[in-house]
């Protein structure tokens, strides 16, 4: 199997925080408490500053822990994708968005050369 | 004056110095002309982009609130962005703003260049250079960094070298001349910045969209709780439909689902200019410096495949560029 490469590692970093912030006004709009619209918030922040610290740092680092955890990440951004298309409910969506955001820390842990 | 225009006349100049090798003297100022407006188009640009990623907090306070303050069952309260996005973007923004400091510097090493080749007098040429090549130094390695995760001692070789440009067999004897030397040592510097900006428009692209993005996610915001008119998207959909267009509710879902698709839609042909203008910039470098080669050769110079590019860039801009202003009374 080939190894996945930096730039495709950021390309799904950055696609799970993209299709999170395009809808964010339809889930801060269906929040029901002020903790889901935190939770929305912070899911949101999350993959931002993973976006821009992977953009500024090195996603160079290769080996099966890493490609492990790009094919994580991937997955996980399917989900989040699979949760907006399919209509799923705000908790299920904002669970969906959780699990990307531990999956592309991983990733950006275990590629970043600095790490 | 438009970046495009900035490249056509750069390209322009260059074309203009063919058949003067053995006074070197005028093609080197036009040489230099051109390497002066290509170099502060292109940096115009980075720093746009700069500017851009050490500006978002702002707006993304006030949409932010916006969205809370909008649905009846939150609390209405300020939202601000943790102060880490902040700090990033602008970590970002610095290193961005390192590509603008290096076309800086070999825009002064080009405009030494000019004025010892127009007055043949004591420009600080070696200065110059040297700064220009220093500052393209530490651009390359920092974008080689960015884009492949290691620091070079040198420029990422791999892109491309001098030879590629035809320097490889050029005589020892030409290079006695201070303005060929001169050339040669600005025309190492661009090779830097080149390559760098080469290796880093990986990263470009992707900065591209998310700025775009950020931005589209705000007006969409705006316009949703009537803070932002949908005109000029409507203006930009009847002019790209080529229609007179009648809204008959504009509060309807079906006109604020078709606003939103269409703004997206713009926000990617945005993205594909922007992209587009930075490669533009590579050209217009490699342009220079198969100018600086022709130079020393004193060849006639040929960039024909640099203008096919550009044609096709005219091509794209041409269908995005805002329509001119209206003539002046009496005209």
């Amino acid at each position: 199997m080939d190894s996945s490469t930096p730039g495709e590692r950021l390309a799904v970093i950055f696609k799970a925080y993209s299709i999170a912030r395009d809808q964010q006004d339809n889930d801060i709009a269906l929040a029901d408490s002020d903790q889901e619209a935190d939770a929305v918030r912070s899911n949101l922040a999350s993959l931002q500053l993973a976006y821009l610290r992977a953009e500024r740092s090195q996603l160079e680092a290769n080996g099966a822990a890493v490609e492990s955890a790009y094919q994580a990440a991937e997955s996980a951004t399917d989900d989040v994708e699979h949760a907006y298309r399919s209509g799923a409910a705000l908790a299920d969506r904002i669970r969906a968005v959780s699990g990307a955001v531990t999956a592309v820390a991983s990733l950006a842990a275990k590629a970043s050369a600095l790490a | 004056m438009s970046f495009r225009a900035y490249l056509c006349l750069a390209l322009a100049a260059t074309a203009l110095l063919g058949g003067c090798a053995a006074a070197p003297r005028a093609p080197a100022t036009s040489l230099a002309e051109a390497g002066v407006k290509a170099t502060a188009s292109f940096s115009a640009e980075v720093r746009e982009t700069q500017a851009q990623l050490g500006g978002i907090e702002v707006g993304d306070a006030f949409t932010a609130t916006l969205r809370q303050c909008s649905n009846p069952k939150l609390t209405c309260r300020e939202v601000v962005e943790p102060a880490a996005l902040s700090d990033e973007r602008r970590r970002l923004a610095a290193v961005v703003g390192l590509r603008a400091r290096a076309l800086d510097k070999l825009g002064a090493a080009y405009a030494a260049l000019q004025t010892e080749a127009a007055y043949d007098q004591g420009a600080d040429l070696s200065g110059a250079a040297g700064d220009a090549v220093t500052a393209a130094n530490a651009f390359a390695a920092e974008a080689a960094r960015l884009d492949r995760g290691v620091t070079p001692s040198a420029v990422p070789t791999a892109v491309a070298s001098l030879a590629d440009f035809g320097f490889g067999l050029l005589g020892e004897q030409l290079q006695r001349k201070r303005l060929l030397k001169a050339s040669r040592e600005i025309a190492r510097a661009t090779l830097l910045v080149r390559n760098g900006m080469v290796a880093e428009a990986g990263s470009f692209d992707r900065l591209t969209q998310y700025l775009v993005g950020e931005r589209t996610s705000a007006r969409i915001t705006l316009m949703k709780a009537g803070y932002l008119s949908t005109d000029d998207v409507m203006k930009e959909v009847a002019q790209q439909l080529n229609l007179t267009l009648t809204v008959p509710d504009p509060s309807s879902e079906s006109y604020r689902m078709a606003i939103q698709a269409s703004l997206r839609a713009l926000a990617q042909q945005e993205v594909i200019e922007t992209q587009e203008r930075y490669r533009a910039g590579i050209a217009a470098l490699g342009a220079l410096l198969q100018s600086h080669a022709q130079l020393e050769k004193g060849k006639p110079i040929s960039i024909a495949g640099v203008e096919a590019v550009l044609t096709r860039l005219d091509a794209s801009l041409a269908a995005a560029a805002p329509p001119p202003p209206p003539p002046p009374p009496g005209h």
